[in-house]
């Protein structure tokens, strides 16, 4: 069997790790487990732990964001706060600040899927507030049409990726980036 | 006094508990997005919010060695260490609870705590994060928890991990069983101070990597039952070890015992090895080493952080040393730790 990564050496690494209740597995060769820091064990003393694999593999996980990039035409859609659009999370694999979650919620849930598996937070945080859910659906602009069938979808889209429908999920994802994402 | 000069519960296999928190302030943004300006408004800020219950230690103006020794005591991480952002570090005057601010998350919580003692490390790590929560607006969500720069931190955005010394386990090719089990089960083991997958002090850690859909107390419990596994099976294999082999074993950690109490140029990679060895005696005093009773782990521990090179250097003045020269300090300063003690 050929590397998962580069597609041209023999695996001779089977990796799977299970990180929130979801189980991934790779089969890599020796190249690509160390550029990757898998099967090593690192001298990083503080590492705050298992994001190196991940964010390698983040890339992968926005074909959304990957085909926009070749479309520039369309305005990106950037968080308010921080000014971060998808493509920048994308690439950095980190979000530009807390809004970023719930700006582009729909887009991210895959990704959080992926990383956490379907669970939901279960720790005791001092504070629980409904108000900054991010899940909630972005209040509706009646007099925009198109802004409320996309809100529709992204809620769909939300429903969908909630039940790991994910077909379903990349169906509405195009509906959605159809729509010019605004 | 930090972690490594007390002595904790269980220290012949855990050297040190640590619990750490990623905490982020709604609305602010994060990383290269955070302004240098609103950087050091955020650490003017947490220095209201903690009071002078905590020291600051302003990382941006602060020298190479003094602060790459920090990464050596794990108190900050190598990267907080070397950025060049605006950023500080708090500290706790009980020298066991740590805020990294403007890491990769706004807020980096650390305690530290000397032994098996994750409870303990838990509790104060909380306290230092209620100190914040109750000035700064953390940002958070029911579903996702934490929310985190990094997207697999969200949850509890918690890492709990004990420093285990399982020499025992890796000579007898344990530790990859082990590693493998703990993936299983969303935990984690990494060596320390390795080389490529080496560790060659026969130090690991052991920490969770789950952070969402589980509590913290279920993480700390999970993580604890392990530890209590591993901890028994080391000092199972210890003792295989004394009883199968005890002249062979006794001459090799005695003469560990020897270098590090007579060399006069020791580099780090012989010092681990020879640490290794002297701390495995300590903890076996059934077998004739020639140690004296007063090398205590804490003593030994404390050996093993002066002798990393940033540490060593600041403790023998403060400037940058050849490798020759380190060498030679190491082994003047191992003198005097271990041998004031015989
Ligand atoms: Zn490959
Ligand atoms: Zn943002």
């Amino acid at each position: 069997m050929l590397c998962e990564k580069c597609g041209k050496n023999e695996a001779t690494i089977h990796y799977s790790e299970i990180i929130n209740g979801k189980k991934t597995s790779y089969a890599l060769c020796r190249d690509c487990a160390d550029k990757m820091g898998v099967g090593d064990i690192t001298s990083d003393p503080f590492g705050f732990g298992g994001s190196s694999l991940l964010s390698t593999f983040f890339g992968d996980m926005f074909p959304a964001v990957k085909s926009g990039r070749r479309q520039p035409s369309v305005p990106e859609r950037r968080c308010p706060v921080c000014g971060a659009s998808l493509s920048d999370i994308a690439a950095d694999g980190k979000v530009g600040c807390s809004e970023c979650y719930r700006t582009f919620r729909a887009e991210l849930m895959p990704t959080v899927r992926r990383i956490h598996g379907s669970a939901v937070y279960k720790g005791n945080a001092a504070q629980k507030s409904a108000d900054t859910t991010v899940g909630a659906v972005p209040e509706k602009a009646p007099d925009d049409p198109a802004r409320t069938e996309a809100d529709t979808l992204r809620a769909e889209l939300y429903e969908a990726i909630k039940n790991e429908d994910f077909e379903r999920a990349a169906v509405l994802r195009d509906k959605i980036k159809a729509l010019g994402n605004n | 006094m930090s972690w490594y000069g007390k002595e904790g519960p269980c220290p012949d296999v855990v050297l040190s508990s640590r619990v750490r928190l990623a905490r982020n302030v709604e609305g602010l943004p994060m990383g290269k997005r955070l302004s240098r300006e609103r950087a050091e408004e955020l650490i003017s800020d947490t220095a209201d919010a903690l009071g002078n219950a905590f020291d600051k230690t302003d990382f941006s103006h602060l020298d190479r060695i003094t602060a790459a020794s920090y990464a050596e005591e794990h108190i900050v991480s190598t990267e907080f260490a070397s950025a060049d952002n605006a950023r500080a570090l708090y500290k706790n005057e009980a020298d066991d609870t740590y805020i990294m601010v403007c890491e990769e998350d706004h807020f980096r919580i650390q305690s530290i705590t000397a032994g098996y003692s994750l409870p303990e490390a838990y509790a104060h790590a909380r306290a230092a994060e209620a100190s914040l929560a109750a000035k700064f607006k953390l940002a958070f969500d029911d579903e996702l928890g934490y929310l985190t720069h990094c997207p697999t931190n969200l949850g509890t955005a918690m890492r709990a991990s004990v420093m285990m010394f399982l020499p025992a386990l890796t000579r007898t090719n344990g530790i990859a069983a082990i590693a493998r089990q703990l993936s299983k089960l969303g935990m984690t083991v990494r060596g320390m101070y390795g080389e490529g997958s080496e560790a060659a002090a026969c130090l690991y850690q052991i920490s969770n990597q789950v952070t969402l859909g589980v509590t913290e107390e279920e993480t700390i419990s999970k993580l604890t039952q392990l530890a209590d596994i591993i901890i028994a099976e080391e000092r199972k294999r210890r003792d295989e070890l004394a009883k199968n082999s005890p002249d062979e074993l006794s001459d090799l950690i005695a003469r560990s015992y020897g270098a590090l109490t007579h060399s006069r140029v020791m580099s780090c990679r012989e010092f681990m090895d020879h640490w290794v060895n002297v701390r495995l005696g300590v903890a076996l005093p059934s077998l004739d080493t020639g140690i004296p009773k007063d090398i205590t782990f804490s003593v030994l521990d404390t050996s093993l952080i002066e002798s990393q090179p940033s540490v060593l250097m600041l403790y023998s003045g403060g400037s940058e040393l050849e490798p020759h020269e380190r060498d030679c300090r190491r082994a003047s300063r191992l003198r005097e730790r271990l041998s004031e003690k015989a």
